[in-house]
């Protein structure tokens, strides 16, 4: 069971409730094929991904990008129980679209890049950091526990 | 691989960092204390609590050193040859905690830049870091 302190809480709900999920979720998810560009294996279907603008303005990335940060807000409303709330979406991740688990902590880090521009060096401290990646690495973690 | 836009690109980003080399440096370190506290365990000797003389000074040799790279990349193992030896003999610091230090130096990248921290740079930042990382941990066995 993972053991969150007040302040821990506090920090990641105060980010959630500042993030705008629908600029955040595609601008994290189109860095991530950008900058580890093996990501882009789970998109053959998703077109033109021959550049990083191509990328950028892909309408199907963007998309996929809301429908990411659509799943974080379930983790965001059942914190106390990530990884049952998560049980279906990881066997869906691992026997449907077999993604290696590699990959979230990439799409995790993305997202914690663009919190980071987004809120600058006070807004996302060294404590509001620990605190959201504590959280991200919980949803990775509950996202790969159902593979075998 | 990087491309030589990308070295230019490198290039222009560490120097706008080696005025600020104390605050950046010292920040990285900070982020990557606090989000993860075994790096701690390395720096028994010295005072990292925030803002720390000691934190200051170290955060601003490890920019340098960064800046320095930058300015020399396609001569990478000789310029940090003496680095690769002191982290190899001297420090032998578990190779996993380089990504710890370079994904928080990107994070203080992100927060100072903002929007200009592209997707595009922080993917030449990226590999430029994974690069000299390699180097340092290139002597350790």
């Amino acid at each position: 069971m993972v053991e969150w302190t007040d302040a821990e809480r506090t920090a990641i709900l105060g980010l959630w409730g500042k993030l705008n999920i629908d600029e955040i979720g595609p601008q994290a998810l189109s860095r991530c094929l950008i900058v580890y560009p093996w990501t882009q294996r789970y998109f053959s279907t998703f077109g033109n991904l021959s550049s990083p603008a191509a990328i950028m303005g892909n309408a199907k990335v963007a998309a996929h990008g809301r429908t990411v940060m659509g799943g974080l807000e379930r983790a965001i409303k059942n914190m106390d129980n990530i990884k049952a709330t998560y049980a279906a979406l990881s066997v869906m991740h691992s026997e449907k679209l077999h993604v290696d688990p590699e990959n979230f902590k990439l799409l995790a880090d993305c997202i914690t890049v663009c919190a980071a521009m987004k809120f600058g060096p006070s807004g996302f401290n060294a404590d509001i950091q620990e605190a959201w990646q504590k959280f991200l690495s919980v949803v990775v973690s509950a996202l790969g526990r159902q593979y075998h | 691989m990087l491309s030589n836009f990308e070295k230019e690109l490198i290039v222009q980003i560490w120097d706008k960092m080696i005025p600020v080399a104390e605050d950046i440096g010292s920040e990285a370190l900070l982020r990557m204390f606090t989000t993860f506290p075994k790096t701690k365990t390395y720096f028994s000797h010295l005072d990292i609590s925030p803002n720390s003389d000691h934190l200051r000074c170290h955060g601003k040799k490890i920019v340098q050193a960064l800046a320095d790279g930058a300015r020399n990349i396609s001569t990478l193992a000789t310029t940090l040859a003496p680095l690769s030896r002191f982290h190899a003999y001297l420090l032998r610091i578990h190779p996993t905690n380089f990504k710890l230090l370079n994904h928080c130096i990107i994070v203080t990248l992100a927060c100072h830049m903002g929007d200009n921290f592209t997707p595009v740079a922080h993917a030449a930042i990226d590999k430029f870091l994974s690069a000299f990382s390699a180097v340092l941990a290139e002597k350790f066995r």
